[in-house]
């Protein structure tokens, strides 16, 4: 099986970092099945993203011919399915997740040379930006969501960086940061040097107000 | 020592009533009768509001709210020095709101490029139109990077967000972090 080279994104050198696309589906099955895939975040091995250009998993619909490019694996519509037929009604969680584990190992055994090149990386990770304020549909997604667009907003974060600032779960930042690299809203930039640990509990002029205001407590 | 944020926005966007939902003193504000038939209020702000919150040794946060006419553009200038930043309300029940969130970004771009800024759209249940969307891609197109969210400045919370936003930031812009969210 022959894989593109994904070096040219800000993803790539993320070994957990898998794409998928899917064809052939209706625009309200697929709208329902991004979703759906920012959900299964922390659940599954990997991390997948929507990449229409470059994938590793095809998943297809009834309508669907033998679009996606040639390497990547395909997986019918119906396979995320929990009952019969391609009703996306009946899309569930734990069947998608489960699919997507299948899947993932099938990955693994067709580039073995691959996984171990992408474990072994040192490469540094990258930090994103935003470069304008995302899509009111995508900050629906947590209450925290706009916030942590607000931090991006201010400064270059890898998703440690994000994890840290926020306090929110790694799955959680690095499920937003995939929503907004699909929706090309950030930029890689190399990380920010100014500000390196959060102060916590320090006394300066926004915690006093933070303090006085009753801000500063967990919004997840 | 004094610090302040900046509360702009058109007449009846609610600059009065966030500043009442977060200041710890009784609002201060020069509102007079209103004699604009185009404006469906019985008072509106021909000065300036003002509401503070109090701080450690005796440091004070003051809030400022501008007169929304962009007649008094001479007072935007004045408020704007020395500000922390700046939030600006937008009414999507009026007309042209968007044609308002411009004037107030040019009004107040100084004061937005040394700083920071948040956008609250009030109204939107009622007045969906413009979207979100559209406003964070006119600033988009002008270049301004900052949060576009929607507000009711009666509920104490949705002031409380916009602060925090805003705060957020000047927190990483500055590097004065002192705690996470």
């Amino acid at each position: 099986m022959v894989f593109k080279s994904r070096n040219e994104s800000p993803v790539a050198s993320d070994p957990s970092v898998r794409r998928y696309h899917v064809v052939g589906v209706d625009t309200r099955c697929e709208a329902l099945f991004h979703s759906m895939m920012r959900l299964v975040a922390g659940k599954a091995e990997s991390r997948w993203v929507h990449d229409a250009e470059s994938h590793d998993l095809i998943v297809h619909g009834p309508q669907a011919g033998q679009a996606g490019r040639g390497g990547a694996l395909r997986r019918s519509f119906a396979s995320f399915v929990s009952g019969r037929g391609d009703d996306c009604a009946m899309l569930r969680l734990d069947g998608m997740v489960a699919t997507l584990r299948t899947v993932e190992k099938e990955l693994a055994v067709a580039t073995p040379e691959r996984e171990a090149t992408s474990s072994a990386s040192t490469a540094p990770a990258k930090a994103l930006k935003l470069t304008r304020w995302p899509h009111a549909r995508l900050l629906a997604g947590h209450p925290a969501f706009p916030k942590l667009a607000t931090l991006l907003l201010a400064r270059p974060m890898t998703t440690d960086e994000l994890v840290r600032h926020s306090g929110l779960d790694e799955a959680t930042c690095a499920g937003f940061l995939d929503s907004l690299r699909e929706a090309g809203v950030v930029e890689a930039s190399r990380p920010a040097a100014s500000v390196d640990t959060p102060r916590r509990g320090g006394r300066g002029l926004f915690a006093m107000i933070r303090e006085r205001l009753g801000l500063g407590e967990a919004l997840s | 020592m004094e610090h302040k944020i900046v509360l702009t926005g058109v007449t009846g966007a609610g600059k009065t009533t966030a500043i009442g939902a977060v200041s710890e003193i009784d609002p201060v504000n020069t509102d007079v009768r209103n004699t604009d038939a185009a404006v469906a209020k019985p008072f509106t702000t021909v000065g300036l509001d003002y509401g503070e919150i109090r701080l450690d040794g005796g440091q004070r946060l003051r809030l400022y709210g501008t007169p929304g006419q962009a007649r008094f553009e001479f007072m935007w200038r004045i408020v704007s020095q020395g500000a922390l930043g700046l939030i600006i309300l937008v009414d999507n029940s009026q007309d042209a709101p968007m044609e308002a969130l411009e004037t107030y970004l040019d009004g107040f771009s100084d004061l937005i490029e040394r700083t920071a800024c948040v956008v609250g759209i009030g109204r939107q249940a009622t007045h969906p139109e413009p979207g979100l969307d559209d406003y964070a891609n006119r600033l988009a197109e002008r270049g301004v990077l900052c949060p576009v969210v929607p507000v009711d400045v009666r509920e104490r919370a949705d002031v409380l967000m916009l602060l925090d936003l805003l705060l957020t930031q000047l927190e990483m812009k500055t590097g004065n972090i002192d705690e996470s969210f």
